[in-house]
């Protein structure tokens, strides 16, 4: 049962064919862990509240940095210092009190990140280095979670929806697109390359449709399909992916059977 | 045959361009054409790289045919 206030909330979502009040009670018993609480997790993490996901995660140790208010549109000048974790809360209830949020201001590790995402229905990496995204894809593939990824550079970015069941199979993780992190120094980070500010708003907000999408099983999911957005050109292109037989996690014969930690070489 | 190459993110800077049309003798792999294209341009690592033929992610064994696009993605982390 909706309350009169959550009636008058969520009016256009319950007003909408193919979300309906059906879909509205998905959103609000839904559980989402985002993993950062950044560039990409500030639209994603402010349109799911907005939505009203009923149970959000965010896992961030890091502060907030007057560098990061660029882009980072959930923090503000006034709360340079905070635990982003604490800055996003503050954030987050503002939009929406409805909101249960579990905060996790900490560094996700191979001795951690199995248990803290095994409560969520979906996970979703906002990340912003390598040895956490292999970390994260390779524990949703243990723990058996659908995982939205979505990362940037300079301005381009892309996201995907791995792991995820797809046409009656499992869809494609991270490691079947790149099998191994890169090595150290030979990608830049964004305090090493720069990022265009509004780019983590396209593909933050791109990350936060398809997850709405995936709780409610609207229209077609990223599981298979690499976007990959160019923000100079304005243009976007879907490439079709595959599992990779050879994957070590999610092939034919997996050989990662546990969580590894590779050194945090970039951040 | 002709193939067309696009080149994203931190790899447009290594190849100094976005795009390049090439004649090939073909029978010619991805893997080969990649190799090819770090030979010619001093500071290009394709290896690790993701590559798709006319929007389809292949495996770098795959033959280039006459007209196809061959796109190559760098990993990239940021957030």
């Amino acid at each position: 049962m909706f309350s009169k206030e959550q009636l008058d909330r969520y009016s256009r979502h319950i007003i909408l064919k193919g979300v309906g009040a059906v879909g509205q009670q998905k959103l609000l018993d839904a559980k989402v862990l985002v993993i950062g609480a950044g560039g990409l997790g500030s639209p994603l993490l402010m349109y799911l509240a907005a939505a009203g996901v009923g149970t959000l995660g965010i896992v961030d140790f890091d502060r907030v940095d007057l560098s990061n208010l660029q882009r980072q549109t959930l923090h503000s000048s006034a709360r340079i210092g905070m635990l982003k974790t604490d800055s996003a809360k503050d954030g987050l209830l503002a939009i929406n009190p409805d909101v249960r949020l579990e905060l996790y201001p900490t560094q996700l590790s191979s001795e951690n990140a199995r248990i803290t995402i095994r409560g969520y229905d979906l996970v979703i990496d906002g990340s912003d280095n390598f040895p956490t995204r292999y970390l994260v894809n390779d524990a949703c593939g243990l723990e058996h979670k659908p995982l939205l990824y979505g990362a940037i550079s300079q301005f381009e970015g892309q996201l995907s929806l791995f792991h995820a069941a797809h046409n009656d199979e499992q869809a494609p993780c991270y490691r079947c697109l790149f099998p191994k992190p890169p090595k150290p120094g030979t990608i830049p980070s964004c305090s090493e390359a720069g990022v265009f500010g509004a780019l983590p708003g396209v593909i933050g907000s791109m990350m936060a449709v398809e997850a709405i999408k995936y709780i409610l099983e609207l229209g077609e999911s990223l599981a298979g399909v690499m976007l990959h957005y160019d923000a100079l050109y304005q243009e976007m292109r879907r490439i079709q992916m595959r599992r990779n037989p050879t994957c070590e996690l999610c092939g034919t014969n997996p050989t990662l059977t546990e969580l590894i930690d590779y050194e945090f070489f970039c951040s | 045959m002709t193939v067309q190459v696009l080149f994203f993110a931190s790899l447009r800077e290594a190849a100094n361009t976005r795009e390049l049309h090439l004649s090939l003798d073909s029978p010619v792999s991805a893997r080969a054409l990649a190799n090819q294209l770090e030979n010619e341009h001093v500071g290009l690592e394709l290896r690790g790289a993701l590559c798709a033929i006319n929007e389809h992610y292949v495996h770098p064994d795959t033959l280039l045919s006459e007209g196809d696009t061959v796109a190559f993605f760098p990993p990239v982390s940021g957030g």
